[in-house]
């Protein structure tokens, strides 16, 4: 008997979210704190399904079919985790977006609660074809976010979103069709059972068509062409959101195609080669930008790569550290996008080189430093742990290699962070307004989750010893 | 022999995405995005099919059905297709008001 159904992470939020045009009818006031209580009931339910999949998986039957047959929701220890930073991530977002003016804020209310809908339920749903419906709820309200602005920057990262979301979809849909034709199922943990019944070579071709397709979600190399525009021309709050959600929804969907579909556990030198592509493409850029969101966006694609580098080592230990680094990304890369939307908003620019002294205000420049340095991966906060496991991970298997490429990749990234901190905390800069409440509280609550785990890492540890199960192909 | 309507589908698919590579009109790429839809749909649609086999309706008159899981999906998607396609025209509808051209390159240019 399951006591809280995770069905619930994604019912609640798709049913506020075509509440909130009736509710928008009587007064658009309370459609903020709607969204937010809606989003901190859902980061609770989060929470209590995280607890009980600790301690065995949940399966959850839709509908009323059995499984093969019917939808099913598998919730594992780290489905479960990555659920919860998911909407622990939209919850303080929540609050950042608050703050939006832009009209028509009904939508963009709608779309970000669908945006988390969907996120939720790539991470959750144990069934192939119910992951791709996922995938494109998820896309379709990205899509709508990214272009709500309005601007020619705007459109324009839409369309290029647009593009490769489809086309990526379009591979995922081709690697289901060619599973279904050979297996006749559409059950991940059915799929993997029976898996040597399949054609070999139909196999690798199915394979690659779900990597491609959830790697464009995933921001992998060749694909990801469309992040640093896309990210630049929406809103702050919702660059935000990719990064923390639609981005780790995706990379959970693609280390699911490979330890629980596919049920690879050795090196994947496929994978790693993505990795590090996509590592070099976004920090190499990313030394070469000017203006602070493509940096930061240029970053995410950098990080992302790391993520998929660990899932491709595929040691225990590299994927420990991967999905670490997913947790701290999440939280990093959000921070650093809300502390770009005030940044942009104080200076009135996007050009690092006129954010002189910005940082020095406490209540921007401590949480910004603190995001910063996690990003880059220094002890004290989180984003140490995932970096140092991904390399011990492939050290231990004697990956020499791909550990200097790794290590060179991270010297380019500290180089240009180093740059934009040098100033943002420089001295006589110009007098900027202070932040408001709805900026520096998530600001400080993503800095205080960064160091308390940072500083006490065993809780999260604890959850990763389940990944021994998860690459055995279990949940 | 491998069936013909795998080989059309797998040719819609990759006219489908020449178009969207070479072609530089908005409206052609969205074109091109709707024929690797249509592609795949062929596809799913194909690999449920029996030969001879009647509509999935139990009614005791035949005992020959095609598989009515690939028809469900392919419902689906093109539901899916058919809201992206919406989308991605009034993102288009939006550029053009904000630069007067569908032209990739003349876009482009406009940014500068």
């Amino acid at each position: 008997m399951i006591a809280v159904h995770p069905v619930l992470l994604i019912a609640i939020p798709l049913f506020f979210a075509f509440l909130l045009p009736l509710i928008g009818l009587f007064s658009k006031k309370v459609l903020k704190y709607v969204v937010t209580g809606t989003i901190a009931l859902n980061t609770i339910i989060a929470l209590l399904v995280f607890r009980e999949a600790l301690n065995s998986p949940i399966f959850d039957i839709l509908g009323g079919f059995k499984p093969p047959l019917g939808i099913v929701l598998m919730v594992g220890p780290l489905g479960g985790f990555i659920a919860l930073i998911i909407n622990m991530a939209g919850l303080i977002i929540s609050i950042y977006g608050m703050e939006m003016k832009k009209e028509p804020l009904v939508k963009y209310y709608m779309l970000s609660l669908l945006l988390l809908m969907g996120a939720n339920g790539m991470v959750l749903t144990g069934d192939l074809f119910n992951l791709f419906v996922f995938l494109e709820v998820t896309s379709i309200a990205s899509y709508g976010l990214a272009a709500y602005n309005k601007d020619l920057k705007g459109f324009e990262g839409a369309l290029k979103y647009v593009i490769l979301g489809s086309i990526g979809s379009t591979f995922v849909l081709i690697g289901i069709a060619l599973i279904y034709s050979q297996l006749r199922t559409l059950n991940m943990l059915d799929i993997a059972t029976r898996l040597n019944e399949m054609d070999p070579y139909v196999k690798i071709v199915a394979f690659t068509s779900l990597f491609l397709g959830f790697g464009v979600e995933a921001e992998m190399f060749p694909l990801n062409t469309w992040v640093p525009e896309t990210y630049d021309g929406a809103p702050h709050s919702v660059s935000a959101m990719f990064a923390s959600m639609s981005a780790k929804a995706g990379i959970f969907a693609l280390a699911r195609v490979i330890f629980t579909i596919f049920a690879f556990t050795n090196y994947l030198w496929f994978v790693v080669i993505m990795g590090v592509l996509t590592v070099f493409f976004g920090e190499i850029i990313a030394y070469a930008q000017r203006d602070i969101k493509r940096m930061l966006a240029y970053s995410s694609i950098g990080q992302m790569g790391m993520i998929l580098m660990g899932l491709g080592i595929g040691t225990t230990m590299a994927v420990e550290g991967a999905f670490f680094q997913m947790f701290s990304h999440a939280m990093a890369k959000a921070l650093l996008f809300i502390a770009a939307g005030y940044m942009i908003y104080a200076t009135q620019t996007e050009k690092m080189s006129e954010m002189k002294g910005i940082g020095r205000n406490p209540l921007i420049g401590i949480p910004l430093l603190i995001g910063i340095l996690s990003i880059l991966g220094m002890p004290p906060f989180i984003g140490f742990y995932g970096k140092f496991y991904i390399l011990m991970g492939g050290f231990s298997e004697g990956y020499y290699a791909i550990i200097a490429l790794f290590l060179a990749a991270s010297l380019v990234e500290v180089a240009y962070y180093a740059r934009f901190i040098k100033i943002a905390f420089e001295g006589g800069g110009k007098r900027y307004p202070s932040p408001k409440a709805t900026v520096y509280i998530p600001l400080l609550l993503f800095a205080v989750i960064i160091v308390i785990f940072g500083v006490y890492p065993k809780p999260i540890f604890e959850i990763l010893s389940h990944v021994t199960t998860f690459l055995t192909g279990g949940v | 022999m491998i069936p013909y309507y795998y080989l059309a589908s797998v040719a819609l698919i990759v006219i489908g995405i020449y178009i969207v590579i070479a072609k530089k009109n908005l409206i052609k790429i969205i074109i091109g995005l709707d024929m690797m839809d249509t592609g795949v749909n062929l596809l799913l649609i194909s690999i449920g099919y029996v030969k001879g086999g009647t509509a999935p309706i139990e009614n005791g008159n035949y005992t020959l059905y095609v598989d009515p899981i690939p028809q469900a999906l392919v419902l689906t998607a093109i539901v899916i297709g058919v809201s992206v396609m919406a989308l991605a025209l009034s993102i288009v509808i939006g550029l053009y008001k904000n630069t007067g051209s569908l032209e990739l390159d003349e876009i482009r240019r406009e940014r500068k």
